[in-house]
């Protein structure tokens, strides 16, 4: 084997129990699973079997970059988070999560692309790598701390440029909502990995690594990164969240910038020292993406915290340790509903006060800290409607399945504007997922939510045939028709964001101002025009100088899907009639009405026979949604197809 | 030359300046150095000045730095230097090692050459994404 390129060659495993560490050649996995998540699903194939619950020390926290991670790619800088997740309802299963940041990127340079974590620390520890250097530390100084602090102290002790993961009090506390933090905002949210690291007593992860990511191609690499660095600045225009008021940005030198490494956009605004509305003091945090209806004063969450509170709240919860996404478009949401149906008075004897940023501050200390109702909130909406015995009728509106909140789905998520039949998509990607769909999903709803303000239908439907084979996969007027394809399509192209990693809101590229007909494109020398949906494949091949058809690089994000639903299979006896729990969720009328003017639900009919094509083209039984032998074996995966017939 | 409040802190220049000069990734081995300070939101970019008095040039014992005609760029000619260091210690904004560096594998000093090596336009200028970086020609500023 020749000089490893984009990857850096290692994978290491670390033993809290034994205090041991080893190291796995990366090289064993690239050529079927790629990387990150592809790696990550086949480390959980071979040493998660089935009976290990989120909170065993044999659960594995799988922490793996992939081959474009600290390279130029633009917007790569990612990092990926598997293992038997907490969150998930109404038992811990085997899903993922991941963050931007520069984590993974350190990692690399330390010359490990993956870190398996296995085993319980006997007292709260934190981990050191620096380079080859391993250290065990004693995290007794830092355990209870939040996570701003807990970085400041290890900014401290170690060269300033380290890079660190940690938990702050939520995940000590095993709360089944809490993150992975790295720096203000980057976070693994979904899934409640936080809980994970806090029931190994991991309190942290600080890495500095000296060394490089060798690139295959370095000066096509080069010219391709840039000409899509280009590409990147096309965008519709969309209305700014109201919590970027212009005033208030000038007042706290809020500033776009980059939330990850190698990223050309900057949809994160960085606020600096806004004065705290609940306590005293200033917050200097990124705020991104959900954390804007904090501040409140959209449609649906109105509540009018206004922009230093939203600040202060968002910060609360990174410092807490807290998930932006549970927290407002799933427990806030469903606790005024409850409120308002009668099921809940009080919180401890306290009103709930939304518009009062001291109730929110407070609630979140409750949950973090798992005191009084927060006990019950810091196990996730559905399982606190169990507890408390309020029934699912309230829950089940805001969180489709698997314990996860509604996203970009039409729905329960009410703060992105999907609308029919664009959701039918969604609906189809929630159906197979084993948490919300939306880690890389976004990508066919949000980007045609977006667009669709920019170009028009017929102008999209063009694109939508070039990137998957039919008009009609894009095209309103066909709400049931072509509607699997673009789901697989879409399912397999974030296994790949995943992997690679790229980032889910950046990638892909497939629409552009740049060029009449819309279809992105850029054109480098050395390899003529390249249209969007190839980018991808051609940043792996020159970064890696891996020699692969476009047709075997994507066949690798088909295995590692398919692999993913066989642990879902195998681990947890996931069927057909588990995937159409999200039937009721979407035959409610949806949030706003789109093209046919009226707010439309699911047709149950038509959806079923998209099911069953669905399931056909992923080769999976249409009887119990199992991936077929025959399938199987085409990906290469015989293993799998052996142990799914002994379940048979 | 650099400006912090324009910088949107995303690392692209230093990834582009190690992959153009060594064929890698590797903020380590950049010429130009990205600053972050996360908890305090603070960022910016440190790259040599180019001085018109570049006490690196004259504290040089081998004469491994030389002034590129063309651009004015004080460059350090891998062949002739010994690895020594004292560039390194004479350069008055270096107290962090963040403007001329040391290439852990070749024990050799690297600094910024205005991509006279690459034989192109300063790289980190064509690629930082919102012009946070300028590139001021020796005919510009009159040296």
């Amino acid at each position: 084997m020749g000089k490893t390129c984009g990857w850096v060659g290692k994978i290491l495993t670390v033993n809290l129990t034994e205090e041991q560490t080893a190291t796995t050649d990366t090289r064993l996995f690239t050529d079927k699973f790629l990387g990150g998540r592809g790696i990550a699903a086949k480390i959980a194939w071979d040493e998660l079997p089935p009976g290990i619950d989120a909170f065993d020390a044999e659960n594995r926290l799988i922490i793996m970059t992939g081959p474009l991670t600290g390279t130029l790619a633009p917007a790569s800088g990612r990092t990926h988070f598997s293992g038997i997740a907490p969150q998930a309802y109404p038992t811990p299963w085997y899903t993922r999560s991941n963050m931007g940041g520069w984590f993974g990127s350190e990692l690399k340079y330390a010359g490990y692309d993956g870190l398996v974590v296995v085993g319980r620390s006997e007292k709260p520890t934190y981990l050191r790598i620096q380079d080859e250097a391993i250290e065990f530390c004693s995290a007794s100084e830092i355990w209870g701390r939040d996570t701003f602090a807990t970085q400041r102290y290890v900014a401290e002790k170690h060269p300033k440029n380290s890079k660190v993961l940690c938990i702050g009090p939520a995940g000590e506390h095993r709360v089944r909502w809490s993150v992975i933090q790295s720096e203000t905002e980057n976070a693994a949210g979904q899934g409640g990995f936080g809980a994970v690291m806090g029931a190994k007593r991991l309190k942290a992860i600080v890495v500095t690594g000296s060394g490089s990511v060798a690139i295959a191609r370095p000066t096509e690499f080069r010219e391709l990164c840039l000409a899509i660095n280009q590409d990147f600045q096309t965008s519709p225009r969309e209305r700014p969240p109201p919590s970027l008021d212009p005033a208030s940005m000038r007042r706290y030198g809020a500033q776009g910038v980059a939330c990850s490494h190698a990223c050309p956009w900057r949809c994160a605004v960085m606020w600096r020292r806004v004065p705290g509305k609940a306590y005293p003091g200033v917050t200097t945090t990124m705020v991104h993406c959900v954390a804007n209806v904090f501040a409140g004063r959209s449609p649906f969450y109105d509540w009018r915290l206004g922009v230093e509170a939203g600040v202060e709240v968002s910060a609360a919860a990174s410092k807490l340790g807290l998930n932006h996404w549970s927290l407002g478009l799933g427990i806030i949401p469903w606790l005024r509903e409850c409120e308002a149906q009668g099921l809940l008075e009080d919180i401890d004897g306290r009103r709930i006060e939304l518009g009062n940023p001291e109730f929110w501050v407070s609630l979140l200390r409750k949950i973090a800290y798992r005191e009084g109702l927060g006990d019950v909130l810091a196990e996730d909406a559905p399982r606190a409607a169990d507890a408390l015995r309020w029934g699912t009728d309230v829950v089940n509106t805001f969180y489709p399945a698997y314990g996860f909140a509604g996203h970009w789905d039409g729905h329960g998520d009410k703060a992105n504007p999907v609308f029919f039949p664009l959701w039918i998509v969604s609906a189809l990607q929630w159906l197979t997922d084993t948490r919300d769909p939306f880690s890389s999903g976004h990508d066919y709803s949000q980007n045609l939510t977006r667009w669709s303000t920019a170009f028009s239908w017929q102008k999209l439907s063009r694109i939508g045939e070039q990137v998957y084979g039919s008009p009609k996969a894009v095209d309103p007027a066909y709400p049931y028709e072509y509607k699997a394809q673009p789901a697989i399509y879409t399912q397999n192209e974030s296994v790949l964001k995943d992997s690679l990693p790229l980032c889910d809101q950046a990638w892909p590229r497939f629409y552009s101002t740049h060029v009449d007909d819309g279809y992105a494109r850029v054109s480098i020398p050395s390899l003529g025009t390249i249209y969007g949906p190839s980018f991808e494949y051609h940043l792996y091949t020159l970064a890696t100088g891996v020699e692969v058809t476009e047709r075997e690089f994507w066949d690798c994000a088909e295995r590692i899907f398919t692999l993913e639903r066989s642990i879902n299979v195998r681990n947890d006896q996931r069927t057909r009639e588990d995937d159409l729990r999200i039937l009721p969720y979407f035959e409610t009328p949806e949030n706003l009405p789109g093209p046919s003017g009226k707010r439309e639900s699911l047709d149950r009919t038509k959806f079923l026979t998209l099911v069953d094509e669905y399931y056909e083209l992923r080769g999976w039984s249409k009887e119990r949604g199992w991936p077929t032998r025959g399938r199987l074996e085409a990906l290469g995966l015989q293993d799998v197809a052996d142990a799914l017939d002994r379940l048979r | 030359m650099g400006d912090a409040t324009i910088c949107h802190g995303c690392g692209i220049c230093e990834l582009v300046c190690s992959l153009s000069h060594d064929g890698v990734c590797s903020p380590s081995l950049s010429r130009i150095s990205l600053v972050r300070d996360p908890l305090a939101g603070e960022f910016h970019q440190e790259t040599c000045r180019q001085c018109d008095h570049p006490e690196c040039y004259y504290r040089c014992p081998t004469q491994a730095i030389y002034i590129e005609p063309k651009t004015g760029a004080r460059v350090i000619n891998a062949a002739l230097c010994s690895g020594c260091g004292l560039c390194a210690q004479a350069c008055p904004f270096n107290g962090h090692g963040l403007i001329i560096k040391v290439n852990s594998t070749t024990h050799q000093y690297i600094k910024c050459d205005l991509c006279a090596s690459v034989g192109t336009s300063p790289q980190c200028v064509n690629a930082c994404p919102w012009g946070a970086l300028k590139y001021i020609t020796s005919e510009e500023r009159g040296i």
